[in-house]
């Protein structure tokens, strides 16, 4: 029963399982993440710019999932709202079910301390912080004693224990991604967002942030939202959404795919 | 299924923020280094001032009674009645007598001719404080006045090219230098450089021919008296007797009145002054932390979608301005007023005045706060998509009610900062008006500048040209700043000029 409520759940939109209903939710309640009728208007030039039009989709903790389309097509407008980094125009985003777009920024900043983690095409690690303070931040935010060696541990894990004492611009592309992936997993998130983590690298280092990118998520149980160009590595998710011009065009599960 | 908590309530602590203040500031030591140098020389101005205006009072009540050089002085130009005269010349216990007189004097040796003031000397002035004389044997001979002897100022005989032994040729009379002159009791140096002073014994200066109609003759006697006389009790009776006949006089606590007065105005006016240069110091952190917010707001995003809020993010980098701004004042603090002590007739013991280090040390540390707030305000509204979104571009411009809040307070400050120097309201208000007006013109004098050049642009000019004018008015240009600083610094040098100009004149 839960595999066939998954399943309708990831279809309908907005979701209105017998259970969301039962409970009286909007949506279903087992869901990490849910998008309803989400639209994001700019301003620009004096006119307005709608980047995305309507957009549902949920997904549950444990989920795999990749957003992919062309460039402009608003993909990275939906990851900024998913993950609270900006307010949609209407609509709305429940994240580990509180509603993103009443809180303010400082409380969508708490929200995403909390429960979100995040991997940037260009790292975005702190130019004047070594790799073992980068990885602390997180868990400082929170509060957290032994912050220095639980990020030693995360170094460890993704195999730079001997290099937490350098500064980012003495680490190369692939070694800063991975210091990113330690950040990101540093306050053990149940949801994390990737926003093109291979765009700046070459192949052989692609693979292997990909791949460390997996078993960590799979070790930690999280969420993944994933927004790239690369088919290849969207197909490694089990839900694939493709947008374009800021309107969802496909939403469909991988093994549909494959099939 | 257990609700999901929204935890805002949980905060790193304050030592975090410290802690994530000295980690930001790695990269950007030598900027905020240079932001430090804005405070360091403004209030190492003030507190060199206000320490001498400290250790002036001090020295101005220890050393009284050599700023006249006796116990009480009695002067006048015309001549008095018999009376008054036989009453001069019994004052006191033992008294002094001068006569004094603008003069030419030359060197023979030498061809050199200059204006002097010439002292005819009679008595055993100067009663207290040391007649600084080399040699020191010149002064008993100059007090047996057996012969034609004369005592020159150090900075005659160097500008006339003599030295003791030759001759200075004082109207009709040669006199042999006996000595030279290098701190008179009662005169500041700097007034020998403006009128250097030529000491002969008083019965040869009728041989000289120069005392005449027209000679413009000062008389004066010094007073010697006994331990212990209330000599304001003592003169208080005569005053109105002297008066009456032009006759002046002067008492040690007079003169300590007199004296700090004057340089007391000349505090308020050199703190004034000082406090310009803080002010531009303050233009200085304003545009240095502007610039030094520009190159962070990409941290500061990368932060926020961490998790930090707006004002931690906001705090880290005041706490790294703060503290900027402490050192910068602790090292201004430092340096010691002695660059004014030759302006000066007592000799001003440069001690480190606690009350006004801690002063500059205040007024520096809220100096860099305030006027860093302005462009810190901006962190809070950063947004955390610049971490995925590089063309975003924040709402820096600050349509944010708290800036109005932080330019009343800047303006309380210069408001408030005045008073304290000048003790005076309506001169603070004045003063803070007129540096408004003042920074108004230069902006807008900025501003014109720039649409001048953009207006008029020289478009047929070389490549260096075209670029150097086109560097006014692009994106983070400086015109602004510089125009403003540069004006507001030119500011009290210009009426410094003006104001000797109109003094020589």
């Amino acid at each position: 029963m839960v595999r066939s409520l998954k399943k309708s759940c990831s279809s309908l939109s907005p979701c209105k399982s017998p259970l969301s209903l039962c409970l009286e939710q909007p949506f279903c309640s087992m869901s990490i993440l849910h998008v309803e009728n989400l639209t994001k208007t700019y301003i620009s030039g004096g006119r307005e710019l709608t980047v995305l039009h309507g957009v549902n989709f949920t997904l549950e903790p444990g989920d795999t999932f990749a957003i992919v389309g062309p460039s402009g097509s608003g993909k990275t407008t939906l990851l900024g709202l998913c993950a609270g980094l900006d307010r949609a125009s209407s609509g709305s985003v429940y994240l580990n079910d509180i509603r993103l777009d009443t809180l303010n920024e400082d409380q969508r900043a708490a929200i995403r301390n909390q429960y979100v983690g995040f991997i940037f095409q260009n790292f975005q690690l702190l130019p004047t912080l070594t790799a073992l303070e980068n990885v602390m931040v997180p868990l400082e935010l929170r509060g957290e004693k032994g912050a220095a060696k639980t990020a030693q541990a995360l170094l460890d894990r993704v195999g730079l224990g001997q290099r937490g004492h350098h500064y980012p611009t003495q680490l190369s592309g692939g070694e800063q991604q991975r210091v990113s992936l330690a950040r990101a997993f540093a306050n053990r998130p149940k949801l994390l967002f990737a926003d093109e983590p291979t765009g700046n690298l070459d192949a052989d280092t692609s693979a292997t942030v990909v791949d460390l990118l997996f078993e960590l998520n799979r070790e930690a149980g999280t969420t993944l939202v994933l927004v790239t160009h690369d088919m290849e590595l969207a197909s490694r998710t089990q839900r694939i959404i493709r947008i374009k011009g800021g309107t969802v065009v496909n939403d469909r599960m991988t093994e549909l795919l494959n099939d | 299924m257990d609700s999901p908590q929204l935890h805002t309530n949980i905060r790193p602590g304050t030592n975090w923020l410290f802690r994530m203040a000295w980690r930001d500031s790695r990269r950007s030591r030598q900027r905020l280094l240079l932001f430090m140098s804005a405070i360091v020389l403004g209030i190492a101005a003030l507190v060199a001032i206000n320490s001498f205006g400290d250790n002036l009072a001090q020295s101005i009540d220890d050393q009284a009674r050599e700023l006249l050089g006796a116990d009480l002085t009695i002067s006048w130009s015309r001549e008095p009645s018999a009376k008054t005269n036989k009453l001069l010349k019994t004052i006191g216990r033992d008294r002094a007598y001068e006569v004094s007189f603008p003069s030419l004097v030359s060197i023979p040796k030498t061809g050199g001719v200059r204006l002097a003031q010439i002292k005819g000397l009679e008595g055993a002035f100067p009663y207290y404080g040391t007649w600084e004389v080399q040699p020191v044997s010149a002064i008993q001979t100059f007090r047996k006045a057996n012969s034609r002897v004369a005592l020159v100022d150090d900075g005659l005989l160097v500008q006339l090219g003599a030295q003791p032994g030759d001759s200075v040729k004082i109207g009709n009379l040669n006199f042999l230098v006996a000595g030279r002159v290098t701190k008179t009791p009662g005169q500041a140096a700097v007034a020998a450089t403006v009128a250097p002073t030529v000491f002969v014994p008083n019965q040869f200066l009728a041989g000289t021919g120069l005392l005449q109609r027209g000679s413009r003759i000062a008389y004066k006697y010094y007073y010697q008296f006994a331990p212990g006389t209330d000599v304001e009790k003592f003169i208080k009776p005569l005053s109105s007797q002297l008066d009456k006949e032009g006759i002046n006089f002067d008492t040690v606590a007079g003169r300590k009145k007199q004296t700090g007065r004057a340089f007391g105005d000349l505090t308020k006016f050199l703190s004034l002054v000082a406090f310009v240069a803080l002010l531009l110091g303050c233009v200085g952190v304003a545009s240095a932390v502007q610039l030094y917010v520009k190159e962070k707001i990409a941290s500061v995003a990368i932060l926020r979608t961490l998790g930090t809020s707006g004002r931690q993010a906001f705090l880290i980098y005041l706490i790294q301005t703060a503290i900027m701004g402490f050192l910068g004042a602790a090292i201004g603090a430092l340096i010691l007023p002695r660059i004014f002590s030759n302006f000066l007739p007592v000799t001003v013991e440069t001690s480190v005045s606690l009350p006004a280090i801690l002063g500059g040390l205040g007024t520096g540390l809220l100096i860099s706060v305030l006027f860093s707030l302005l462009p810190l305000l901006a962190i809070r509204n950063v947004s955390p998509l610049r971490a995925i979104r590089n063309s975003y571009e924040d709402d820096l411009s600050g349509r944010d009610p708290l800036r109005w809040l932080v330019y009343l307070l800047v303006l309380l400050f210069i408001v408030g900062f005045a008073y304290l120097q000048t003790k005076n309201l309506m001169l603070s208000i004045g003063f803070t008006g007129g540096l408004m007006l003042a920074f108004g013109i230069l902006t807008a004098l900025g501003l014109g500048l720039i649409w001048l050049v953009r207006r008029f642009f020289p478009a047929s000019w070389s490549y260096v040209w075209r670029q150097s004018l086109a560097n006014l008015y692009r994106p983070n240009n400086q015109t602004l700043i510089l125009v403003t600083s540069i004006g507001l610094g030119a500011l009290p040098y210009s009426r410094f000029v003006a104001g000797a100009g109109r003094t020589v004149g």
